[in-house]
């Protein structure tokens, strides 16, 4: 894709089209880089979303929250939550206009105690199960196993709940976004998909994610001007297929290593040690050390394939997902994400929640967010004229997903 | 008067309509190319957000946004929501002071609210299934150690339990047996049964001691503490857990915390019913008091470890215990032959 931007064109655009005395937005501060209003036609490739964001200031803000968050007994979280967003949001520029965010922190207070009484009987029935299982084994199963069904299909409509509200309070230019659809609904094709994912031993994936991009990215409108999906599931079977097979492939290698470190003499000096004649503990320190490198090397040489074979799954379906996505004539597409990018990503994210204790968590929303603005590109300009402001009722905020951690900081749009 | 060009969002559009905006004192005029024009009172100025070079601005009540970014503008408008910000600020500062009262408040609901409340749900636990779950906890204990079971120590023991336990009004016989294990300890598990360490015996001194301890765990089953107990921490954990938004560390803490304040009254209801019992069967409680200012001895006193035991301070138990015993005559709990016969108890194992 050309290396041209909205960012350097539109600018000059821009002067043009507002006239004399139309805001010159581009002289002030230094603003994120963001691209200023444009007409619609505009046909020249552009990234649509730019972050101006500065790390020092959501690590006040989270610091802020952690303290406060402590001497509330961590009710304040709920607050804390929205004022992170509201930075992240009002330094996201969508088209040279930046996000707002109009979620409160008492919205989500009350989502969270709705989710409590939904999660309370469930609990009631983890503690039953403790007790039946002492009158009859198999509740031993059963009970967890409901248990486990219930709170995934509780999660699954918890997700597009929270989808809903995290775009009803999303405002561009004015106009709230809008995610349709029953979650109820959504949480029962999730959940299908799910068992057929089960059953088929993961075959039925891609048309999983097809259903969930449907329900998520298909459903999503600026208003009244709905976001196009356009893919389809056998698109991504070819690098399914692929890293499945890889996978498929490292794990039955690592089975024929096994049997064969079970074969052998290594095995035999540890299987001697309670015997007659036990065998000499140099005999034994050198079956151990034998024992570890195999079995180190293995783990050397398997999970990289199986990293490879996930990431590189990752990020094609993450292509995927933008590049059949369509707004106001506009295909989007991401640039550059490689199994790899998404790798340093993810891994990267990880480790430095890790080794930070989750400390560095605003270096991870400013890597997430970035990874989106620097890729996502838009084959043109989007045209907004068709976009209404939509009539919303009443939505519950996004409780389920925020306490199982499924919905991450929400910065998925 | 202040006056400059602006970005309108209508509310109903995406699209941004260029503006002439001019700041009275008396609100805001918005004038369209086509001359068209709206008014915004001042009172009714929100702003949205604001960044060295842009100030966001609504309408109170409205989705229409106003974009200024012409800084004589923006200082104008600054002026003009200063009340407004001003107002928020209060309304902050207000909410805080709410906070700071209420928090304390539900947490010492919770606090003392819990264990009643958690007491009330052990209640309606069956008995059988309350014997059934104490039962399968006291196989898993004894998994792997040997069962002390010598003919006359049991006889001695079984005796001694039975007398006890009648004096004390057990709804179910208790199920008591010697584990062939040094540890000086004894437990009761939800419904009937008793477990004693050999360990416990051999360190006792006296036949008096033993049925101290054994009235102490009967006054376990009686309250039925452990089925409380295992109700009141999964509470808490579950509580601190959802609060802490699933940080297991918080929730270990809290319930570890909250256990040992709870354990303590239990330890203090068990050794009350204790001296009650052993007083109607004419047993002298200072056994009891002795064992444990015995056990005083053995531990790592005035230690952060010894603090967060579970069990209380056993000087001051026994304390109580003195604090507690009548004048009556008491008798040994055991003969000297008794007593022999219940020390030798492990002559004999089973698994
Ligand atoms: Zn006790």
């Amino acid at each position: 894709m050309a290396t041209a931007s909205f960012r350097v064109h539109d600018r000059a655009c821009s002067r043009m089209m507002a006239g004399e005395d139309a805001p010159n937005r581009d002289m002030l501060d230094q603003p994120p880089a963001h691209a200023p209003a444009l007409p619609a036609g505009h046909a020249i490739p552009g990234q649509p979303m730019a972050w101006g964001g500065r790390e020092g200031r959501l690590f006040g803000i989270f610091f802020g929250n952690l303290l406060l968050g402590v001497l509330t007994l961590g009710i304040y979280r709920f607050w804390g939550i929205v004022r992170i967003r509201r930075y992240v949001w009002t330094h996201l520029a969508v088209l040279g206009d930046r996000l707002e965010y109009a979620g409160t922190g008492g919205e989500l207070f009350r989502g969270f105690l709705i989710v409590l009484l939904l999660l309370v009987p469930l609990w009631l029935l983890g503690i039953a199960g403790e007790f039946l299982r002492v009158l009859h084994p198999w509740l031993a199963v059963a009970v967890p196993v409901t248990q486990f069904a219930i709170l995934l299909f509780l999660l699954a409509a918890g997700r597009h709940a929270a989808r809903r509200y995290l775009a009803s309070r999303t405002i561009w230019r004015g106009i709230r976004l809008v995610v349709t659809g029953s979650p109820w609904r959504c949480a029962r094709v999730q959940f299908l998909w799910f068992l057929a994912t089960l059953l088929t031993l993961g075959i039925a994936r891609p048309w999983g994610l097809a259903a969930e991009a449907r329900w998520s990215l298909g459903r999503l409108n600026l208003g009244t001007q709905p976001f196009i999906f356009t893919g389809r599931a056998r698109q991504i079977l070819r690098p399914f297929l692929a890293s499945y097979i890889l996978a498929l492939l490292s794990v039955g290698a690592a089975g024929v290593a096994v049997a064969v470190l079970w074969q052998s003499d290594a095995f035999d000096t540890l299987r001697q040690m309670g015997g007659t004649p036990a065998p000499a503990p140099e005999q034994v320190a050198i079956a151990v050390g034998k024992l570890a490198i195999a079995s180190l090397g293995l783990l050397a040489l398997v999970s990289p394939l199986l990293m490879l074979a996930w990431f590189s799954f990752a990020a094609a379906a993450m292509r995927w997902r933008w590049q059949n996505l369509a707004f106001g004539g506009a295909r989007l597409a991401l640039s550059d994400v490689t199994g790899w990018s998404v790798a340093r990503l993810q891994l990267g994210n990880l480790f430095l929640m890790w080794i930070s204790l989750g400390l560095l968590y605003p270096v991870v929303v400013r890597r997430r967010v970035e990874f989106l603005t620097r890729r996502l590109w838009a084959e043109r300009y989007p045209d907004v004229s068709p976009a209404r402001q939509a009539v919303l009722g009443q939505l519950n905020a996004e409780g389920l997903a925020n306490i199982l951690d499924a919905g991450g900081a929400g910065i998925g749009l | 008067m202040t006056a400059s060009s602006a970005l309108l969002h209508d509310g109903m559009t995406a699209v941004p309509i260029p503006v002439q905006a001019q700041l009275f004192a008396e609100g805001l005029r918005l004038r369209r190319a086509d001359g068209a024009t709206q008014d915004w009172p001042v009172a009714s100025l929100r702003e949205i957000d604001r960044m060295p070079w842009e100030l966001r601005i609504a309408r109170a009540g409205a989705a229409q946004r106003l974009v200024v970014s012409d800084p004589a503008m923006i200082a104008a408008l600054d002026m003009a929501l200063a009340p407004w910000r001003k107002d928020e600020k209060a309304a902050r500062w207000r909410r805080a002071a709410v906070t700071a009262f209420a928090v304390p408040l539900l947490g010492a609901t919770l606090w003392f609210g819990w264990p009643p409340l958690a007491d009330t749900v052990a209640r309606t636990v069956p008995a059988t299934w309350e014997q059934r779950l104490g039962d399968s906890i006291a196989a898993s204990i004894t998994q792997g150690t040997r069962r002390c079971v010598a003919p006359q120590g049991v006889a001695v023991l079984d005796r001694l339990s039975t007398r006890l336990a009648e004096t004390a009004g057990l709804p179910t016989a208790p199920a008591v047996q010697v584990l062939d294990s040094g540890v000086v300890n004894a437990f009761a598990a939800p419904g009937r049964q008793v477990i004693i360490h050999r360990g416990l015996i051999y360190a006792a001194s006296s036949p008096d001691e033993v049925a101290g301890v054994l009235a102490h765990e009967f006054g376990h089953l009686y309250h039925r503490h452990g089925l409380r107990n295992v109700a009141r921490a999964i509470g808490v954990g579950a509580f601190v857990s959802i609060l802490m938004g699933g940080s297991d560390f918080g929730a270990v803490a809290a319930t570890l915390l909250v256990s040992v304040s709870y354990t303590r009254g239990f330890e203090a209801e068990a050794d009350d019913f204790a001296a009650d019992v052993l007083a109607r069967s004419r047993i002298d409680a200072e056994g009891l008091a002795r064992f444990f200012e015995r056990m005083a001895g053995r531990g790592p006193r005035g230690s952060v470890a010894g603090y967060l035991d579970t069990h209380p301070d056993p000087a001051e138990r026994a304390t109580a215990l003195r604090a507690r015993r009548g004048a009556a005559v008491t008798m040994p709990a055991l003969t000297p032959e008794e007593w022999l016969a219940l020390r030798k108890i492990c002559a004999t194992t089973a698994s």
